[in-house]
């Protein structure tokens, strides 16, 4: 596409509550296009009187409604992977509880089904240190 | 009687085969019947493994990351419950779980988007299969096995154009899954695991809620980089 067919503002959203405030993007002499911000300030920006001639205002508050629909949704998806990366680190922590817990000897070795068995099903590190005491103390007491 | 055991595969990095050891301990801990196969290279197979483990096959197995493709038609069992080697299991469930797979040829659980590095593949198409463990029957989903592992390898090689999909499927078994699935010729029912399936399959993640008040039967985490890097690289002789 040639540089007179581009259209010289793209994707305008209001910034503001007044309709005072336009973001959009706007062609440059090398073709690309930069983020602009256009403010009617006292009424006089030939620029936001251009994008409103070229888009009208009803088309400015479909795309910023459109824009904040999409805003909602990439935020609703980054708090769902900042949620699952924080679950990710607690599960991560219980479970190098449990493997460590399980190198020690006298767990690994011993022969109390039940305690061991509970010590895998545990559900907080509270838990894992409680089970594993247990099955150390049952360990040492066999021993004796 | 049916013949029903548990599968794990341990290839190329010996932190696979120490997480198997491990995995496969739980396993026991929880259903100390359980028959379990272990595929492996013949120069790891110490002591600990030949108690753990009632067969362990070493003969040809690829030394290959994706040895897993390799061997799953060829598990002894008539029902196989494969299992990647990082996972652990935490509840007595785990004996029942040959039941689920009823008139299916295979069982899956659903793999969860917010918790996945690619899912997504088009506006219609999504890899909803996680396939890091799964039920299968091993008679009838022969031909798709042995498919995944030449597919897959196909899909390594340099000709293979993933077009219209990105390049980073190229490197997921997953995808090879999907594509069989979704573009192969295979006669086969694929169920899902039931609900909560997450339970079957607690991926390193998942939001508690997933398991709707039951209690996880196999936890599956994914071994530390740090932990892969230092461990021995096999090498064929």
């Amino acid at each position: 596409m040639s540089e007179e067919t581009l259209p010289k503002y793209k994707d305008p959203i209001w910034q503001d509550k007044a309709n005072n405030h336009i973001v959009c993007r706007i062609l440059q002499g090398n073709g690309e296009y930069a983020v602009a911000h256009i403010v009617a300030a006292d009424g006089v920006n030939p620029d936001f009187d251009a994008v409103l001639e070229m888009y009208g205002e009803e088309e400015l508050d479909r795309l910023t409604a459109e824009h904040k629909s999409q805003q909602f949704q990439i935020e609703a998806a980054n708090k769902e992977r900042a949620l699952a990366d924080q679950a990710r680190h607690k599960q991560e922590i219980l479970f190098n509880m449990k493997l460590e817990a399980f190198e020690i000897e006298e767990i690994k070795n011993s022969q109390n089904k039940d305690l061991k068995k509970r010590l895998r099903k545990s559900k907080t590190p509270i838990e894992v240190n409680a089970y594993a005491t247990l099955l150390i103390q049952d360990a040492l007491a066999n021993a004796e | 009687m049916q013949n029903n055991g548990y599968l794990y595969v341990a290839s190329v990095n010996k932190a696979f085969f120490e997480a198997a050891k491990t995995s496969a301990q739980s396993l026991l801990d929880f259903y100390p019947e359980a028959k379990i196969t272990l595929f492996t290279h013949d120069e790891w197979v110490d002591d600990e493994a030949r108690d753990i483990f009632d067969n362990i096959i070493t003969d040809d197995v690829p030394i290959h990351i994706r040895a897993k493709l390799w061997a799953l038609s060829k598990s002894p069992y008539d029902v196989t419950l494969y299992l990647d080697c990082d996972t652990m299991i935490e509840h007595e469930d785990i004996s029942t779980v040959f039941n689920l797979l009823g008139d299916n040829d295979i069982l899956f659980t659903r793999n969860r988007p917010y918790n996945a590095k690619i899912t997504k593949l088009s506006e219609t198409e999504e890899m909803i299969y996680h396939c890091g463990l799964f039920l299968y029957k091993t008679s009838t989903t022969k031909h798709l096995m042995d498919s995944w592992y030449d597919w897959y390898l196909e899909q390594q090689s340099p000709s293979w154009d993933p077009t219209p999909y990105p390049e980073e499927v190229r490197k997921w078994d997953t995808f090879t899954m999907w594509n069989l699935l979704n573009n192969g010729n295979f006669d086969l029912k694929v169920g899902e695991f039931p609900q909560p399936d997450a339970r079957w399959n607690f991926v390193c993640g998942y939001k508690s809620d997933e398991l709707q008040d039951t209690e996880t039967v196999v936890f599956h985490y994914t071994i530390p980089k740090e932990k892969v890097r230092v461990s021995e690289i096999y090498r064929s002789k």
